[in-house]
């Protein structure tokens, strides 16, 4: 079928309010001063109001003078739910202060019966409204 | 003075607890890293000072460590510990170590007992460990091995981060002297279970 470059996906779940708050559990947590590096590590979980995502690692990019997190890099396999949605890619980075969440790799979206495919999904959890790019696939499943 | 005089049994009293404490200034080497040690360094210099001084008021012990790390210990009281000769008990141990990368820490337990020529330190009561504005930690019970530069906590612990709330089942805290590469420094590795508790603030633009 025509592989579309790019597709602009609307989608009314994938949405959090960027004020909850954001927890992160994970079995270890490595902090170095040399680099100013945190890095969560095995079994992350993110949660913020219904958004869940996993990953293998979590690094955090933190503003030290305002102790603001700025920005969350998953690797190693991520998944993410919302009540409505599931999504799996390898990496994602998370960008707290504009809820700008950037899937890569691999990128796999079910919503319900339609499942959407491709390179990178960019998704404004503020506005709820994702754009899959590269190599975009769709196809509904059919015949439960 | 006759050997067992009155002056000199005291003396040698008050030697008893004023060597192990001087010791302690040996706890400058928080973080120190044994490779660095130069065998013949002088790890404290103010020792012979406070053995001088035969009244101690408020029990201080200050020193400097082979790789450069300083410590300020002061606490209420010091209790030799019976028939254990390299122990010795401060009640509210409170000090600051500085780092040799500059980092200052300030260390505050209800009680310490040091083990001076382990040169370990296990605080407890409630233990905390500041750095700047940015870091606090809260624990119960604290070992601080000075010859290995590690701090470790016996179990969970609550802290203050840059970047949230922390608790973790357990923390471990090495310091190596840091590299022309900027490699090294302060490793803080939080286990058993941690969790962050993060409240953003979003940017403008939100069209309530």
């Amino acid at each position: 079928g025509p592989m579309f470059a790019q597709t602009t996906i609307a989608m009314s779940g994938l949405q959090t309010d960027p004020a909850a708050p954001i927890e992160v559990t994970s079995d270890t947590l490595s902090v170095s001063q040399s680099d100013q590096r945190a890095v969560f590590s095995s079994n992350v979980i993110i949660t913020q109001g219904d958004l869940r995502i996993s990953a293998e690692t979590a690094e955090v990019s933190y503003d030290g003078a305002s102790g603001q997190i700025t920005e969350l890099q998953l690797e190693g396999g991520v998944t993410l739910t919302t009540p409505t949605e599931a999504a799996e890619s390898e990496t994602a980075q998370y960008i707290i202060g504009t809820s700008h969440l950037t899937m890569m790799g691999n990128v796999l979206l079910t919503q319900g019966a339609m499942v959407v495919a491709g390179d990178t999904m960019l998704t404004d959890l503020r506005a709820g409204t994702a754009q899959m790019n590269g190599n975009v696939r769709s196809s509904f499943a059919t015949g439960q | 003075m006759a050997r067992g005089g009155d002056a000199y049994s005291r003396f040698i009293a008050l030697l008893t607890v004023i060597l192990p404490l001087a010791a302690l200034g040996l706890m400058a080497g928080l973080f120190l890293s044994s490779r660095t040690r130069a065998p013949d360094a002088n790890t404290f210099e103010n020792a012979a000072q406070i053995a001088a001084d035969p009244h101690v008021g408020e029990p201080k012990v200050t020193g400097v460590a082979a790789d450069g790390s300083t410590v300020s210990i002061v606490g209420e009281e010091v209790r030799q510990i019976a028939n254990t000769p390299d122990e010795v008990q401060i009640t509210r141990p409170f000090g600051d170590i500085t780092l040799p990368s500059g980092v200052v820490l300030h260390v505050s337990a209800g009680n310490g007992l040091f083990n001076t020529t382990q040169q370990v330190a296990d605080l407890s009561g409630l233990v905390w460990v500041e750095s700047g504005a940015q870091w606090r930690v809260e624990t119960s019970a604290l070992t601080v091995d000075l010859a290995n530069a590690i701090m470790e906590t016996k179990g969970a612990l609550e802290a203050r981060s840059p970047f949230g709330r922390l608790t973790a089942g357990h923390m471990r805290a090495t310091s190596t002297p840091v590299q022309p590469n900027g490699e090294g420094g302060l490793q803080v590795l939080f286990s058993d279970g941690v969790r962050l508790l993060y409240q953003p603030v979003p940017i403008e633009g939100t069209d309530e």
